[in-house]
């Protein structure tokens, strides 16, 4: 009866070593197939456009938007009329363009903002430009902070970052302004001079933005 | 049965026992692979979420009309800073006005605001700026220019005096004065007469007789009755005599039948946007000189010498004189002649016609030598007039150039 009894438990013990090693494999080949790019696990890139842009991440979701306001710049003493609702006019309306950088309120982490506004010039701007007849600044709104405007010639930059890490829920703005004055530098009177410039378009301006997770020591 | 029945169970039990050995390890890394494989947060990592985005915003130049800065440009003159002044009336009386007497050289300070169309270089001219429709329909303006003829010992009264730091566009004369209706006199004061030749009572005198008229030969017509931004906008000054007169007509009535307030409109005649251009005219040559032309004609011309019985001559040849028929006279007992054929210039005044008020560079010329010109060549006495009831918009402006 020994005898008869013994090869029984040998075909257990063999399948019982196949069926587990067998669900581990498949295991391991699932989570590997559904983690995808095993390269970039640790980051998550998403990009969208304008308007309402929300882009998340995992934990961290960045909201980037624009807003566009034409300001009077002054008043040409009656020798100016406006006649249209938009546009850049020689020492009446000029045009503040403010971008708001925010860390969404559910995002898991604060985070870095680094970025670039850039433009690139259109003939109508070469031609203001050449007359001395554009005024560009820049500026940062509390939290944000921008480096040195730069003109390549056929473009303008710069960049933009955060003073510290945005917490969920915190943002902050960068803002260009643009204006035609009413008088060149050598007094020529621009609303003459650069007439012929009227309903052109000058610049799209854009910003580049990217939200980093922040250190814990960083985030503090 | 009984005794197969313990192998049963002794085989699950060692199966089990089996399983409880080998599946154990596998199972854990298994395990272990699916936690690494899925993913553990980046902080446990050591790396990082992050978000990119972007937003653009455009911009561009808008629209305006517009017309050129008084301060940028001091040729360039707002109606509404005319000086008022009181003006005789041709019926007797006077009358408040609004009026600027501008001395026009061609020294570059009147250059034109922009190029204009038309025009003869060194022209004197006008230009009507605005931006606002539609315009008062009842107020008038009138714009004269002048040969000067002060070369003599006349004073100017001014109210802004040219030289120094002010530019002739800045200079004003004043045109105030005594209110006589009277022809100008050596005495007279240039603004004054100005004035009053500008508005039509002062005749200077009078045409008389064969004598050219002296308001005519001193007169360049800008902007008056018969000049619209219309198709007569340029047209000319005629005489059909040397004696006719043309003087300033009256002024026009209606802001909107001169000035072109839209900056859309076609460029067309007098118009190009939202200005119109006048462009000076006048009837007498320069210094008031009525034109003529100069031919040649074939002359026959006589002589005569006295003579004894026909064949002694008794005395020498007259003096040539022409002849008044085709042939000069048969020789008598007594006197003979002789006849010959000269070309001969002949001048005589030229057709009727009027020609471009121009000015001739200043160069270095003194400012104190060209108010004293007196053939038009190096200044013109400018008139700017306008009167009504309406105040005119702000920016209606007259430019006055030199082409």
């Amino acid at each position: 009866m020994g005898r008869h009894a013994a090869p029984a438990p040998v075909r257990l013990r063999t399948a019982a070593v196949l069926l587990p090693v067998g669900s581990a494999v498949v295991a391991l080949v699932a989570a590997v197939a559904l983690i995808g790019g095993p390269a970039t696990i640790a980051y998550l890139n998403a990009t969208a456009e304008q308007p309402a842009q929300t882009i998340s991440a995992g934990g961290l979701t960045m909201t980037v938007t624009k807003a566009e306001e034409w300001v009077s710049t002054g008043a040409a003493a009656g020798s100016t009329v406006v006649k249209s609702t938009a546009g850049l006019v020689p020492g009446i309306r000029g045009q503040k363009i403010t971008f708001t950088i925010a860390n969404a309120a559910d995002s898991a982490v604060p985070g870095t903002l680094s970025g670039t506004v850039s433009a690139a010039k259109t003939a109508a701007w070469s031609s203001l430009e050449g007359q001395g007849l554009i005024q560009t600044s820049a500026a940062a709104g509390a939290g944000c902070q921008i480096g040195p405007l730069s003109d390549a010639g056929s473009g303008l930059s710069f960049p933009v970052s955060s003073t510290e890490p945005l917490a969920p829920g915190d943002s902050c703005t960068v803002a260009v302004t643009l204006s035609i004055p009413a008088t060149g530098s050598s007094g020529q009177d621009a609303a003459t001079a650069v007439k012929e410039t009227r309903l052109s378009a000058l610049a799209d301006f854009q910003l580049a933005a990217t939200l980093t997770q922040a250190p814990r020591s960083e985030a503090g | 049965m009984r005794a197969r029945s313990p192998r049963h169970g002794a085989g699950r039990r060692v199966s089990r026992r089996a399983g409880g050995r080998i599946r154990s390890p596998f199972v854990a890394v298994a395990a272990l692979a699916a936690v690494l494989g899925m993913g553990i947060p980046a902080a446990v990592t050591s790396a990082y979420l992050t978000a990119q985005g972007t937003a653009t915003a455009s911009s561009s130049v808008g629209d305006w009309c517009t017309v050129p800065s008084p301060s940028g440009h001091k040729n360039v003159y707002r109606l509404s800073d005319f000086t008022s002044v009181n003006a005789p009336d041709a019926g007797g009386g006077s009358t408040a006005v609004r009026m600027l007497i501008l001395p026009v050289v061609n020294d570059g300070s009147y250059a034109p605001v922009q190029p204009v169309p038309g025009g003869t270089a060194g022209q004197v001219g006008a230009r009507l700026w605005s931006c606002t429709e539609p315009m008062s329909a009842s107020d008038a303006i009138k714009l004269t220019s002048w040969r000067g003829a002060y070369g003599g010992t006349q004073s100017f009264n001014w109210t802004v005096a040219p030289g120094g730091t002010v530019s002739f566009p800045q200079a004003r004369l004043a045109a105030t004065g005594a209110l006589t209706n009277a022809a100008t006199t050596a005495t007279t004061s240039p603004g004054a007469e100005l004035r009053d030749l500008h508005r039509g009572v002062n005749h200077l005198g009078g045409q008389s007789g064969t004598n050219a008229d002296p308001v005519t030969m001193r007169y360049s017509w800008l902007l008056t009755s018969g000049r619209t931004k219309g198709a007569d906008y340029r047209a000319d000054p005629v005489c059909a005599a040397k004696t006719c007169q043309v003087t300033p007509g009256a002024g026009v009535t209606g802001f909107g039948n001169v000035f072109s307030g839209d900056d859309d409109a076609p460029a067309a005649n007098a118009v190009s946007g939202n200005s119109a251009t006048y462009l000076a005219e006048k009837y007498y040559a320069d210094g008031g000189v009525w034109p003529q032309t100069t031919t040649q004609v074939q002359q026959l011309q006589c002589r005569s010498r006295t003579r004894l019985l026909t064949i002694i001559p008794f005395g020498d040849w007259g003096d040539w004189e022409d002849a008044q028929g085709s042939s000069c006279p048969a020789n008598t007992l007594l006197t003979e002649y002789e006849s010959r054929t000269i070309t001969k210039n002949v001048t005589a005044d030229a057709a009727p016609t009027a020609v471009p008020t121009v000015l001739q560079p200043a160069g270095a010329a003194s400012v104190d030598s060209l108010l004293r010109d007196t053939t038009g060549t190096k200044i013109q006495w400018v008139v700017l007039e306008w009167w009504g009831s309406d105040a005119p918009p702000a920016d209606l402006e007259v430019e006055v150039f030199v082409v």
